[in-house]
């Protein structure tokens, strides 16, 4: 990277710390601290709700996801805005009528101390995890791709936004977020303008669409159905969206509390639906622009070779292995039918390269398409957009590892340390205490990121599951809570262990895809608590 | 009260008609593009 790439990289990083240190002036409270004084308009609790989702990795994967797979990934969004519907009408009111602190809050009064404290307690096992993995997971593909340390990579993706979360809490997390998210937005538009232009002079933006189409990428809309009827191992289909999108999406936005505890911060009723409903108008769009980045990107590759594989360090490591001979003549093919021309056959070539790439390094299921979208701007993007693309990828991790650690050390306090074990403190201490538990709660995440490293790109895979292993319970325990009004809290804590116990049972046997776990441990929550409230009404009459 | 029951749910019915144009849309765009 160049001297001007570096000085923009670093120019915009700071400027980051600073305007949040710069935000950070609020009450010296819980309330302050974590919801920033219930006070924010709609488009920052929307900003913040986008940047709190939109990972580093979904800049990574979506365009990745594009190029290798086709455009069909955007029908995981299409349940979403059906979830924010959902969301406004049962969750928002009652969220905001009790005036909680943090989603789990809500269980205690309409359950038992237990319930609450077991669902609070399975969030911050998952999101304490996967906030680890969200800092290591573009690390990973930032050092392989620029030759960067690791561990120091992990420390400026983990670390710097710790200063101001900690300092200003929500209010400094929601004002980065919006200045994060306008960056972002504005970079992308200019990387799609220039994948556009990097074209062949013959080739404008439909040809470009059409050359894509004929090799199947352009399959926005897919049923799943196969010629032996419905495939319930395909991961995207229109049904999966909107039946297995919709139940992630509402166990995401209405149960997990770093996303719960950005509505939180509105300051009403009216602020938080709005900033939610607008979510649901401009999420799918959004994803179809990252989506279409990446088609635009597989053009341009249609008419410049690139490499066959784009993550060279698992590349030189599978070459160490006995499919070294496979994969140099695969190589060869792959240049010799993209020079003649024939693009169907080098696409198929780069499928087979991807499975031996698979069996030459099984432990560490290689995927080089997160590497994709960067490889493609450290290569043909002018200098001192290399260094804002860069920038971005901090920018989007910051945003939404700062709501999780702000989300982590809420749930801490007001459903642990104040809770059970100190009751009374003034409301300064209480500020005090929660600035810790967020440095805390940073210093974990990083060290989860360094102990990732050493398991490689399945713990990536793996902690993605565990987020599905966990949300259906969860989701299952709300939906009886807002729906079930003769459900008490032993019937609804028992089966929601039980529930876990085959959720994880279901996914050893490996049956169905990940996305429908969500689906199966919400309903079994739902109708295990029936049976057991049933059983345990009759039990005082015997 | 009711006048806010009757906004929210025009909203909820711009959400729930927006994604519907938009999949149809890609339906659309998916079987001209293939």
């Amino acid at each position: 990277m160049s001297g001007i790439d570096w000085t923009i990289l670093v120019i915009t990083l700071a400027g980051i710390i600073l305007y949040g240190m710069y935000k950070s002036r609020t009450s010296k409270n819980l309330e302050g601290y974590f919801l920033s004084d219930r006070s924010l308009p709609w488009y920052l609790v929307l900003l913040s709700i986008m940047g709190t989702q939109a990972s580093a990795i979904t800049f990574l994967t979506g365009p990745g996801q594009a190029y290798s797979d086709g455009m069909r990934f955007v029908q995981y969004y299409f349940g979403l805005p059906l979830a924010m519907i959902v969301i406004c009408i049962f969750f928002v009111p009652v969220f905001s009528k009790l005036k909680v602190y943090t989603a789990y809050e809500f269980l205690e009064n309409r359950f038992d101390v237990k319930t609450r404290t077991l669902t609070s307690f399975l969030f911050l096992v998952s999101r304490g995890l996967s906030t680890g993995i969200s800092i290591f997971a573009p690390s990973i593909v930032l050092s392989s791709l620029m030759g960067w340390n690791i561990y120091y990579t992990n420390l400026v993706m983990g670390g710097l936004l710790i200063i101001y979360t900690m300092t200003g809490g929500a209010k400094a997390v929601a004002h980065t977020q919006k200045l994060q998210m306008i960056i972002v937005f504005v970079a992308l538009f200019i990387v799609g303008y220039l994948a556009v232009k990097l074209l062949p002079d013959a080739i404008g933006f439909t040809e470009a669409l059409h050359k894509s189409g004929e090799m199947g990428k352009m399959n926005i809309i897919t049923t799943g159905f196969t010629d032996k009827g419905f495939d319930w191992k395909d991961k995207y289909n229109i049904w999966s969206g909107l039946i297995g999108g919709f139940f992630l999406a509402l166990s995401y936005f209405g149960t997990d509390h770093s996303q719960v505890g950005r509505y939180l911060t509105a300051k009403n009723e009216k602020e938080s639906k709005k900033g939610l409903l607008i979510n649901g108008l401009v999420k799918v769009p959004m994803q179809f622009f990252i989506l279409l980045i990446g088609i635009l990107i597989f053009s341009f590759y249609q008419y410049n070779r690139g490499p066959v594989y784009f993550d060279e360090v698992s590349l030189t490591q599978a070459k160490q292995t006995v499919k070294k001979d496979s994969l140099n003549m695969l190589e060869a093919k792959y240049a010799t039918a993209f020079t003649a021309g024939d693009k169907t056959e080098a696409n198929t070539i780069r499928k087979t390269f991807k499975g031996v790439m698979e069996r030459a390094l099984p432990d560490q299921k290689p995927n080089d398409t997160n590497y994709i979208f960067l490889w493609f701007v450290k290569e043909n993007l002018p200098v001192g957009l290399i260094g804002l693309i860069f920038a971005i990828i901090f920018l989007a991790a910051w945003g939404s590892i700062a709501a999780a650690l702000n989300s982590l050390a809420a749930c801490s306090v007001v459903d642990f340390h104040k809770k059970f074990f100190v009751k009374k403190e003034t409301e300064l201490e209480d500020y005090k205490v929660s600035q810790w538990y967020t440095l805390g709660w940073g210093v974990f995440c990083i060290i989860i990121s360094m102990f990732a490293y050493n398991i490689g790109n399945s713990l990536i895979e793996a902690v993605n599951i565990l987020g599905s292993l966990f949300y259906g319970v969860i989701l299952g325990i709300f939906l009886v809570a807002f729906g079930m009004k003769f459900i008490k809290g032993h019937a609804v804590f028992y089966a929601a262990l039980v529930s876990e116990l085959l959720i994880i049972l279901i996914y050893k046997m490996d049956v169905i895809s990940f996305l429908w776990l969500n689906v199966i441990g919400a309903v079994l929550v739902v109708v295990l608590a029936a049976i057991l409230q049933l059983f345990i009404k009759q039990k005082p009459v015997q | 009260m009711q006048n806010e029951k009757t906004y929210w749910n025009k909203w909820y019915i711009a959400v729930l008609a927006f994604l519907l144009v938009q999949v149809i849309i890609f339906f659309f765009i998916t079987r001209y593009f293939k």
